[in-house]
């Protein structure tokens, strides 16, 4: 579905070039969940914008197997618009897209059953806990049904428990729906737990593959078995430990 | 002996606020004089002048604040009516300047009508004066356009923003003859004559201290009566001790012009035979009438209850 | 006993009103000032009746009404469409900011008498007035609506590939409305003030010219006829914005945490 090719990205500084992604090699295939794992400052978001098609290349090539392929995105923080109900933020990509109001209102309302949230529709977002909050952006990301799903930290902000309790929520969907999913985090076991592979992330490169074959369905358990640990531990040892690196050159 | 000396200066000589109602000029030169020549200060009274502009002097005049004020007539007869406790005490300007001045003759009726005339404001005594004049021609307000312009009459004159202007016969013609133009002039007929500029105190003021304000009133018309005998003379006095932006500068002729046209107005034969001080009664008369009408009010008629016509004063014969 | 709000909303201002009214009338009973200074507020009353049946408020109320109406909307609409460029567009910005805080700084009520002198006196003078002294405090508040956009929100409009129209009427202009609604609040007495004051330098109409009249004629009990008019004028636009912000902003204003 998506393949890049010696993928580089550097943005223009005033003091100087910064190179984000060098000569990356990426493949993506049909109702894959994949994890991007890396640390803060590794190029990850710029990479998630290179797929979305937000910004081109420097060099390389990115290329999309379906030509107009549809892209759902959820960010790191749920960015509803205050000022619209539930359900017209989760009907927003529609609207844009030009759609008439019986269309919109009845895909958004079928996107926030998926995600266990129709009870909200007529509340505001301020009504909204931080988890609840996060699970209308998932189904607003979803309200065109998308080919793929990009999901950049979506529950970085969250709380462990209610993160947990979300990806578990996150594979039943997945499962229901049978999406692509394109993952990225920074938290090694998150990135486990829901993937099929864990793609390592380091200073623009990705340096590293792993297949995580560890059987479906998933629940709370898989986070204490062996399997688990042990891949916990594989990855580790790939990641190095090293200062932050800056969104900037300082 | 020194101290009785000086503890007698400091007790026998009052303060006296006066307001003026406008701001410093050649039209208060008999104030300015007086003060001068020690003229209040013979009569045990040290003057201070007050320059607030408007009709918030009677009131401030009414609470005791201010102890004499200067007093447009219709404004006082405006301020009896309701009772405020203002008595009129002597009249400075023997009739009303006003006028209506335009740079052509048109001052009859088919002329005038529907021309634009310009007045500070559609209020107060110069649009009395204008009512006044145009009931004369057979006009009526709706007969002409008034157009409120501040206090721009010459610019405006000049300019030919306006056809017409109601202005002061002491100031704008003057002003604009020293411009190079000539204008025209049209003033309220005899049988319309009303009194000019007064001075006003407070009832309590004037009983409790009657003789202050005849001395105030004595100093003062001293004053004018200087003026009138010796223009130039008390004109350079004038301009040195209280009006210093004038020396050198190029209005000095130009002021010297507008207190010269002043004189006429502070005379009148009334005055000649009966001394300085007063208008004649009818001339009050003829003012009551008139805002009775205007105002549609019955309690103009009783005027006599305020004006107190008993100060006058003649020069020593000299 | 737990008092619906809705009742309190209305009631208030009643009770605001009537504790003025008899604060009012304390004052005239405790230290019975001249009526010539201080009328009572039944003096006033009566004062408004004459005036109303003798016809000489309404044409008055109705040119200093339309003067107020106009300059504020003249204003807001003049604000609104400088606010937007300049927030969009840095350089422009950085040059028109200095001067936009200098003129919302002066008292701008003191250029009324030079503005009388180059456009003569009358209504269309008195609009502009009041449109300027509304203008600035609008265009500055505009420019900071504007700002508040959350970046957060622009990159997912982005993201959904809106067009600019798209961005402005979803995002922006929703986004700015708060901080727009703050700056008409400002400029509703000022829109009076400036009305006003044009009245003040004589156009012979307008309740500025009735207040100029009450105290040329020693006539307090006008006076304050015409003033407290002037008070409910402002109060009224006042209360407008307040409305409208509530008709906009009020389900989910205040209580942003997304």
């Amino acid at each position: 579905m998506i393949k890049a090719e010696q993928l580089s990205k550097t943005f223009l500084h005033n003091n100087g070039p910064h190179v984000v992604l060098e000569d990356l090699e990426f493949h993506l295939e049909e109702k894959e969940f994949v994890a991007i794992v890396g640390r803060s400052g590794s190029g990850k978001s710029t990479f998630l914008d290179l797929v979305m098609g937000l910004t081109q290349p420097s060099s390389g090539s990115i290329t999309r197997t379906k030509p107009d392929l549809t892209i759902g995105y959820v960010f790191q923080r749920p960015a509803l618009l205050p000022w619209r109900t539930v359900l017209r933020n989760v009907a927003l990509p529609l609207e844009i897209a030009g759609e008439p109001r019986q269309v919109w209102e009845e895909k958004a309302r079928h996107s926030l059953a998926q995600v266990g949230m129709v009870h909200t529709a007529e509340g505001y977002p301020f009504q909204l806990s931080g988890g609840m909050a996060q699970r209308v952006a998932i189904a607003r990301a979803l309200v065109q049904e998308p080919d793929l799903l990009l999901m950049d930290e979506p529950f970085g902000a969250l709380d462990p428990i209610l993160r947990d309790n979300l990806n578990v929520n996150l594979l039943k969907l997945w499962a229901r729906t049978k999406k692509t999913i394109l993952f990225v985090t920074h938290s090694i076991n998150e990135a486990i737990f829901l993937s099929d592979r864990v793609v390592i992330l380091e200073e623009g490169r990705f340096i590293e593959e792993v297949v995580i074959d560890i059987p479906r369905p998933r629940d709370f358990d898989t986070f204490h078995s062996s399997e688990f640990i042990a891949k916990v531990r594989k990855i580790r040892s790939i990641m190095p430990i090293q200062p932050n690196l800056p969104r900037a050159p300082l | 002996m020194t101290f009785f000396c000086l503890l007698f200066q400091f007790v026998a000589v009052e303060k006296l606020t006066y307001a003026a109602g406008y701001i410093p000029n050649v039209q208060f030169a008999p104030f300015y004089v007086a003060t001068s020549r020690g003229y209040y200060a013979e009569e045990g009274l040290e003057l201070k002048m007050d320059y607030t502009m408007g009709p918030e002097t009677f009131k401030l005049v009414a609470l005791g604040k201010i102890h004499v004020g200067s007093a447009d007539p219709d404004a006082f007869l405006h301020a009896a009516v309701r009772k405020i406790p203002l008595v009129h005490v002597a009249t400075l300007y023997q009739s009303y300047p006003i006028a209506m001045i335009a740079r052509e003759e048109i001052f009859e009726a088919e002329k005038l009508r529907n021309k634009r005339i310009g007045i500070t404001g559609t209020y107060g005594s110069s649009y009395l004066g204008l009512k006044v004049m145009l009931t004369e021609m057979g006009l009526g307000l709706k007969d002409v356009r008034v157009v409120p312009i501040g206090f721009t009459q010459v610019a405006a004159l000049q300019q030919a923003s306006v056809d017409v202007v109601v202005g002061y016969l002491n100031n704008e013609p003057v002003r604009l003859k020293g411009l190079g133009l000539d204008v025209f002039t049209y003033s309220p007929g005899t049988g319309n004559h009303i009194p000019g500029v007064g001075l006003m105190t407070s009832r309590k003021f004037v009983e409790q201290h009657p003789d202050r304000v005849q001395g105030f009133l004595r100093a003062t018309f001293r004053g004018m009566h200087d003026v009138i005998k010796d223009p130039r003379g008390c004109f350079k006095l004038v301009v040195e001790g209280y009006l210093p932006q004038l020396s050198g500068s190029a209005n000095y002729e130009a002021e010297y012009q507008i207190l010269l046209a002043t004189l006429p107005f502070w005379q009148s034969e009334y005055m000649t035979a009966e001394g300085y001080g007063q208008s004649p009664s009818e001339s009050w008369s003829v003012l009551a009438r008139y805002l009775q009408k205007d105002q549609n009010n019955a309690d103009y008629a009783n005027w006599q209850g305020f004006i107190d016509r008993s100060f006058r004063w003649r020069p020593a014969q000299e | 006993m737990k008092i619906p709000s809705l009742l309190l909303k209305t009631v208030s201002p009643v009770v605001l009103v009537l504790s003025i009214l008899l604060m009012w009338q304390l004052i005239i009973w405790v230290l019975s000032p001249q009526e010539w200074l201080f009328p009572s507020p039944l003096l006033v009353w009566t004062r408004f009746n004459e005036l109303w049946h003798a016809n000489a408020l309404q044409h008055h109320v109705l040119v200093t009404g339309t003067e107020v109406l106009a300059g504020y909307g003249l204003g807001i609409f003049l604000g609104l469409c400088s606010g937007y460029p300049i927030s969009q567009i840095r350089l422009l910005e950085k040059v028109a900011t200095p001067y936009l805080v200098a003129a919302n700084s002066v008292p701008l009520i003191a250029f009324a008498p030079l503005l009388l002198l180059w456009l003569g006196s009358g209504m269309g003078t008195n609009i502009v007035v009041a449109a300027m002294v509304v203008y600035f405090p609008v265009t500055i508040s505009t420019i900071a609506g504007f700002h508040s956009v959350s970046p957060y929100h622009t990159r997912l409009l982005h993201s959904l590939r809106a067009n600019k129209w798209q961005r402005f009427r979803r995002l922006e202009l929703p986004s700015a409305i708060p901080g727009i609604l703050a700056g008409m609040k400002i400029a509703a007495p000022l829109a009076v003030v400036g009305a006003v004051v044009g009245e003040f330098l004589g156009t012979g109409e307008g309740l500025g010219h009735l207040i100029l009249e009450a105290n040329g004629l020693l006539d307090t009990a006008q006076l304050f006829v015409a003033i407290i008019i002037l008070a409910l004028f402002g109060i009224c636009f006042y209360l407008s914005s307040l409305g409208l912000e509530q008709l906009l902003t009020g389900p989910w204003h205040h209580k942003r945490r997304l």
